[in-house]
């Protein structure tokens, strides 16, 4: 077990913790959060699992997770604004 | 030369995560959406930048500018997604959380 594996534990569990808020969260941009974590932390996931394998393709990867998690950010903000209904 | 950068890499690899970890502590355990926003725009950012300039002192120079980009990135999008997240919870009124000594 290497040192990226044992780097890898802790992201895992930070991964199951944007699950279950994103499961539970009483608002939906309580869900929205949760998904930027598991974003997030899968791409640290993804430069971890390139440094194990010693590869750079997966710096790719990275620019393309968190362009793809913030466009849909971006795109539940803009339709929950022009929604008119008050959460709460 | 070599052997201090390996360990800088290391050390900041393990910031980054320690960073994340506290992010994910704060999204699981903080009362209010505005805090959870918080929690996230600070210390996911700070975290993911940490583990992308590990893994730069890791590649070498060949592979240095996507780095940067990539790091550029996440300064660019997380914070402002945030923002956005919390600005739409202030215009459309969501519940907020008060400290007790505050409530009515």
């Amino acid at each position: 077990m290497s040192f990226y594996h044992l780097l890898a534990f802790p992201l895992l569990a930070a991964i199951g913790c944007g699950l279950w808020r994103a499961l539970r969260g009483p608002t939906i941009l309580d869900r929205m959060l949760g998904l930027d974590l598991i974003v997030v932390c899968s791409v640290g996931v993804a430069l971890l699992l390139g440094l194990e394998w010693g590869t750079a393709v997966l710096v790719d990867w990275v620019l393309a997770i968190t362009l793809l998690g913030f466009l849909s950010t971006v795109a539940l903000t803009i339709y929950l604004m022009k929604s008119e209904d008050r959460q709460g | 030369m070599t052997a201090i950068s390996g360990l800088l890499a290391d050390v900041l690899l393990g910031l980054g995560v320690l960073l994340m970890g506290i992010a994910a502590i704060g999204v699981v355990r903080l009362p209010d959406m505005l805090c959870r926003a918080h929690a996230v725009g600070k210390a996911l950012t700070l975290g993911i930048s940490l583990m992308l300039l590990g893994a730069m002192l890791r590649y070498g120079p060949a592979q240095q500018p996507k780095f940067l980009l990539a790091i550029l990135f996440q300064f660019l999008t997380i914070p402002v997604a945030g923002h956005l997240v919390s600005l739409v919870a202030y215009r459309k009124r969501f519940p907020r959380w008060r400290p007790p000594s505050r409530q009515r």
